[in-house]
């Protein structure tokens, strides 16, 4: 079902209307934002997915397709700027650094200490599509047929990606000696 | 073992996916199974865990930031704070050589071309707030050499060198970064106006491409080894002699070097 304000808002911003773009930047920054955080485990390189994301999504307003969410295609769009970013990371690091980074920084402190970082461990030691498939379940709160609109894949294969991704994760907490 | 379609229910139900006849197979399921029970118990703690966590806030004026760099289309009420989108890809893509009228090797003259037609549109003096995609080039443009900075610090190394081309200062940036660090070169306090940025070769993908100005600062936010070059003009006004550069790098460390600009200014 379309969001009927998003797409009121996205037609004021096609008009030129800069409050309209304010509301949906304003809706979106921080799921957007934290999305991108759990696929890259890194607060900086969210920040950049997430302005990335944004300029690309405007720069390209004229091919959103109405039919759909805009929460979906800002969604689709924060996915894949932050899977380039990981492609762009990696080939700056030697293959034996993790990805997320070393010092959790006061940005972390709000966090759940420990099992927040075990978690984020865990999800960085997944394939990028079950990370995204966890991350968009999980922590954007996404039905299986949002994930399947976002991803454009059949809502077969996100079961299949998420139920999988889902017991890798677990088994891996579980060997890490987290109780679950 | 729990067998496939006992998994399948499992998820299924912690998703809140399941059918009232689904729901009712499972219950049956999981009477019947200790380690079915147990499976269950675990990945709804899991997913419990994950969605417990809290939302992270995004770093203070991301919003702001994004919202300086989008151009919407048409009229707008806030004209003044659009940032001019400056690809010089395009015009890379459409410049012909011959129009440049410089004696020079063809990269450069492709180079210094669509520069020229860069500032003709007047989008590259405006150094408020724009954003911008490196251009490949794999023919470096060469001049005559003004200075060089020599740079050898804890996670970071290279060197930065200017050069002079007819009216351009290039700045060619060889660096090391082990950390991903910001480059800020100040344009404007160097009475200098902005022609763009080349990346040294068309198949190096491992940088990020893109750019910023605002503030009269030209910004480069990256990591690892890098070769670009920074076009810049004299802005006709009085030139400072020398352009600032720094490199802050996320450990709190900040270089900081000049470099000298030639004196083809007014």
């Amino acid at each position: 079902m379309v969001n009927s304000r998003d797409h009121a808002l996205v037609e004021r911003c096609r008009k030129g209307d800069r409050k309209a773009l304010e509301a949906l930047v304003g809706e979106y920054e921080k799921p957007v934002y934290n999305a991108a955080y759990r696929i890259l485990g890194n607060p900086e390189d969210a920040a950049d997915a997430t302005q990335a994301a944004f300029l690309k999504a405007f720069e390209n307003l004229d091919r959103y397709d109405p039919r759909y969410k805009f929460f979906s295609w800002i969604y689709r769009i924060a996915v894949n700027e932050s899977i380039n970013q990981l492609k762009r990371i990696r080939k700056q690091q030697p293959l034996d650094e993790g990805e997320i980074a070393d010092d959790p920084g006061p940005d972390d402190e709000f966090e759940a200490g420990h099992l927040s970082r075990e978690i984020q461990e865990g999800l960085m030691s997944l394939s990028e599509d079950y990370r995204t498939v966890i991350v968009l379940r999980h922590f954007s709160d996404c039905s299986y047929r949002q994930i399947s609109e976002i991803l454009e894949i059949p809502e077969k294969t996100v079961k299949s990606r998420l139920y999988s991704a889902r017991q890798l994760m677990k088994d891996q907490l579980v060997a890490n000696g987290i109780f679950l | 073992m729990v067998n496939e379609r006992t998994v399948y229910l499992i998820n299924a139900g912690i998703d809140g996916e399941l059918g009232p006849q689904e729901r009712a197979e499972l219950d049956t399921l999981l009477d019947a199974s200790a380690e079915a029970r147990m499976l269950q118990a675990e990945l709804r703690r899991l997913a419990t865990v994950m969605e417990s966590l809290p939302e992270r806030e995004p770093p203070a004026g991301l919003a702001e930031r994004i919202l300086d760099r989008i151009r919407l289309p048409g009229p707008s009420r806030h004209a003044a704070a659009h940032s001019p989108r400056f690809s010089l890809g395009g015009l890379f893509a459409s410049f012909q050589p011959a129009q440049a009228g410089l004696a020079f090797a063809a990269g450069l003259l492709v180079t210094v071309g669509f520069y020229e037609t860069a500032l003709r549109d007047g989008g590259s003096d405006d150094l408020s707030n724009m954003v911008g995609t490196m251009v490949a080039n794999s023919t470096p443009t060469v001049g005559e050499l003004q200075g060089t900075l020599t740079i050898a610090q804890p996670g970071l190394s290279g060197t930065v060198f200017t050069s002079e081309v007819g009216d351009f200062v290039v700045m060619n940036f060889n660096l090391d970064l082990a950390q991903r660090s910001e480059i800020l070169i100040d344009v404007a306090a160097a009475g200098m106006s902005f022609g763009g940025v080349a990346r040294a070769s068309a198949d190096d993908n491992s940088i990020d491409e893109r750019y910023e100005v605002s503030g009269g600062k030209l910004r480069v936010v990256n990591q690892g080894r890098q070769q670009f070059q920074v076009f810049l003009r004299h802005a006709g006004g009085v030139s400072a002699g020398v352009i600032d550069i720094e490199v802050n790098q996320p450990d709190g460390s900040v270089f900081r070097g000049s470099l000298p600009i030639g004196g083809s200014g007014a």
